[in-house]
């Protein structure tokens, strides 16, 4: 069980998901911070992602009412352009009610797209290699935000009123894993090498440094809004019987404040 | 393999320094570990490391413990042996015999008495006289090494027992694992059982491909691995298809990569991801083709869609027993067509399809088939482009699909990543 990317902390609670290693299938899961992680509420995501290669993590993030992911799994029904997925929350259903994780993929990949994954399509049409394509992408301020990049070439999209809007081609930093996240009512980017940005429609300016001897690369990241405190976990440090809020305590070192 | 032999008396006395008459009934090697730079083999079944902590021969073991090295290092070995008799001498010579005339030098070693007639002595960690030829892949199937003991100073020689190692050498030292990529045993298996003494890294990759080429892959133990047979498989990790022996195209495209990857070959750019190019026809994106055979009857939905006029549906495309496609309704028929890996007609209905390009050609390890242009895969290898969409929301929504078997239509586009 591979927790993906990002555990998000709020009102308490937190969410995370989880890729089958085998499968490349999702599972959510949510529970009180004062509870063993992994061992609440765990259900069936129809999207995943694919392993190996540029080990791109899903990109998903969750609102009110939905979960929002961008499923790259390998599936030779599974079509990257229709790759963004919105899915109710209260649509997903214990993985007891599937025979088989087959079952997930198939409604999986026949799902409605949220938005055309015309970022990726941009991506696919400029660069042969795909090697160092990372991307990720956020629900922030009732928009769906992508940043991608490739070969050094960072573009900034938002999905609004069912169109897709692309900033201009910025080349400040070389291509690598990153994620987005909310902070104060900002669009934030930390990138694999802990350095952190502030992300708009035009630019991505830089407003910390890395940290020295930190690579995100074995960690997770937990975007806790309860405290409003991007921090790190080691992923050694998910102990399965300890609360997540007891192994936060112990173990997590804040990446940004 | 126990080999007996009886030891007389009488050659025992040619050792003058412990010449006594004895007889032994056996002399058998109980464990043998290879040491050295030998590499180590994930098991297929995700259950660890060969030998990880354990001998790799051990007589009372009926599998024994693969072995790999990489070419032009020299393998090294221990023995442990037992025999018994009423009474032994102080000490002992013993020789290992390899193939391809390597020895393991002959070493004069301590007899020890561990109970009433029992007695044992060790061979001690010792390197070959001789190493794997550089940059050759070998498959030892197995590695057999002769035992040979002399109880006159090397004077006279006798074959006391043998151990058994199937053993792979690859060409270079293997790439570095990944989440997707790890040194599992039917790696090595495939790689170097097809290229035995093939040096050049052109002649190793076209040895690999030949084992694909006859759509019969097989596992170390001899199991075929198919390609969707039955249909209904979810696998598309390589660890899934070794676990499981039933996968998707991406895993065959993974695992003739892996094999050359296991080599220290490197190549760039050799994971293709093809898809159609997506463009629009009666408003919606081109995002399906059809793999040969599809026989095209009736058009039901010419009025929808002039260009692609042939319609089917489905709700659950591959139900139990998952042995068939499951439309609602079908203007188009899945047909017995091309034959893929173990499996006489594998899906064939894709957004997607993965192959490998290695050295200016294009592998289709699925289907043991490769194209010397990007150009020739839909012509040679489709009937039909589609496209499809989706009524209603989760596990009963009806997805309607539409074709054409004009292949003008549309045309493949791809992009590549590094495996």
């Amino acid at each position: 069980m591979i927790i993906d990317r990002k555990i998000i902390i709020e009102n308490g609670k937190y969410h995370c998901v989880s890729i089958d290693p085998l499968f490349q299938i999702g599972t959510y899961h949510t529970g009180s911070i004062d509870d063993t992680l992994l061992t609440s509420q765990s259900l069936a995501l129809p999207a995943g992602r694919m392993l190996g290669g540029n080990d791109n993590e899903l990109a998903w993030d969750i609102n009110e009412k939905d979960i929002f992911a961008v499923s790259t799994l390998e599936h030779p029904l599974n079509d990257r352009y229709e790759a963004i997925k919105k899915i109710p929350l209260d649509s997903l259903q214990d993985w007891g009610n599937y025979k088989q994780p087959g079952d997930v993929i198939l409604i999986s990949v026949d799902n409605y797209m949220y938005a055309p994954n015309d970022p990726y399509r941009y991506i696919a049409q400029r660069f042969k290699s795909l090697d160092t394509y990372y991307f990720d992408a956020v629900y922030f301020k009732e928009k769906y935000w992508m940043v991608v990049t490739c070969q050094n070439e960072w573009t900034v999209w938002y999905f609004e009123n069912y169109q897709w809007k692309q900033s201009s081609v910025l080349v400040p930093y070389q291509s690598c894993k990153f994620t987005l996240f909310e902070k104060d009512d900002e669009m934030h980017m930390v990138m694999e090498s802990s350095a952190v940005y502030k992300v708009t429609e035009k630019k991505i300016e830089q407003l910390q440094i890395a940290k020295p001897q930190k690579t995100l690369n074995d960690g997770i990241l937990v975007l806790n809004k309860d405290v409003n405190k991007l921090q790190y976990l080691d992923k050694s440090h998910l102990d399965k019987e300890k609360t997540l809020s007891e192994i936060l305590s112990e173990f997590s070192t804040i990446l940004y404040e | 393999m126990i080999r007996f032999f009886t030891l007389t008396a009488a050659a025992a006395l040619l050792h003058t320094t412990n010449a006594q008459d004895f007889t032994y009934s056996s002399i058998e090697v109980e464990t043998a570990t290879f040491a050295g730079p030998t590499l180590d083999i994930r098991k297929d079944d995700g259950s660890g490391i060969y030998a990880d902590g354990i001998p790799h021969y051990d007589v009372s073991e009926t599998e024994q413990e693969p072995v790999a090295y990489v070419s032009g290092t020299t393998p090294e070995i221990s023995a442990n042996f037992t025999f018994m008799c009423a009474d032994a001498p102080d000490s002992i010579w013993v020789m290992g015999v390899a193939p391809d005339g390597m020895n393991f030098p002959a070493t004069k070693v301590e007899i020890t008495n561990v109970g009433a007639g029992e007695f044992e002595f060790s061979y001690p960690n010792t390197t070959a006289d001789a190493g794997f030829t550089p940059d050759e892949s070998r498959y030892f199937g197995p590695f057999s090494i002769g035992w040979d003991v002399s109880f006159d100073d090397g004077t006279t020689w006798r074959n006391a027992d043998s151990t058994k190692n199937v053993m792979y050498v690859t060409h270079d030292t293997p790439m570095s694992e990944n989440s997707d990529f790890q040194h599992w045993r039917t790696i090595f298996d495939i790689s170097c059982r097809n290229t035995d003494g093939e040096s050049t890294e052109s002649d190793i990759i076209a040895g690999i491909w030949t084992d694909f080429q006859d759509q019969e892959m097989l596992n170390w133990q001899g199991d075929s691995l198919k390609y969707y047979n039955p249909m209904y498989t979810f696998n598309t990790s390589l660890a899934s298809l070794l676990m499981f022996n039933n996968a998707q195209c991406y895993t065959f495209a993974k695992l003739f990569l892996a094999t050359i990857k296991i080599q220290g070959i490197v190549r760039t750019n050799n994971y293709v991801y093809i898809t159609p190019i997506g463009n629009t026809v009666c408003g919606n994106s081109v995002n399906r083709f059809l793999v040969k055979n599809w026989e095209f009857g009736t058009p039901s939905a010419s009025g929808e869609c002039a260009a692609f006029p042939y319609k089917n549906t489905y709700t659950s495309l591959l139900p139990f027993p998952y042995t068939a496609y499951d439309f609602d309704t079908e203007d188009v028929t899945d047909q017995v067509g091309i034959y893929g890996q173990g499996s006489a007609n594998p899906s064939s209905f894709f957004n997607n399809h993965q192959i490998c390009y290695i050295d200016g050609v294009y592998y289709d390890p699925s289907y043991g088939v490769s194209f010397p242009t990007f150009d020739d895969i839909a012509p040679t290898a489709f009937d039909g482009w589609g496209y499809r969409y989706t009524i209603g929301w989760g596990p009963g929504s009806i997805k309607h699909c539409l074709f054409t078997d004009d292949l003008s239509e549309s045309s493949l586009t791809s992009t590549t990543t590094t495996y």
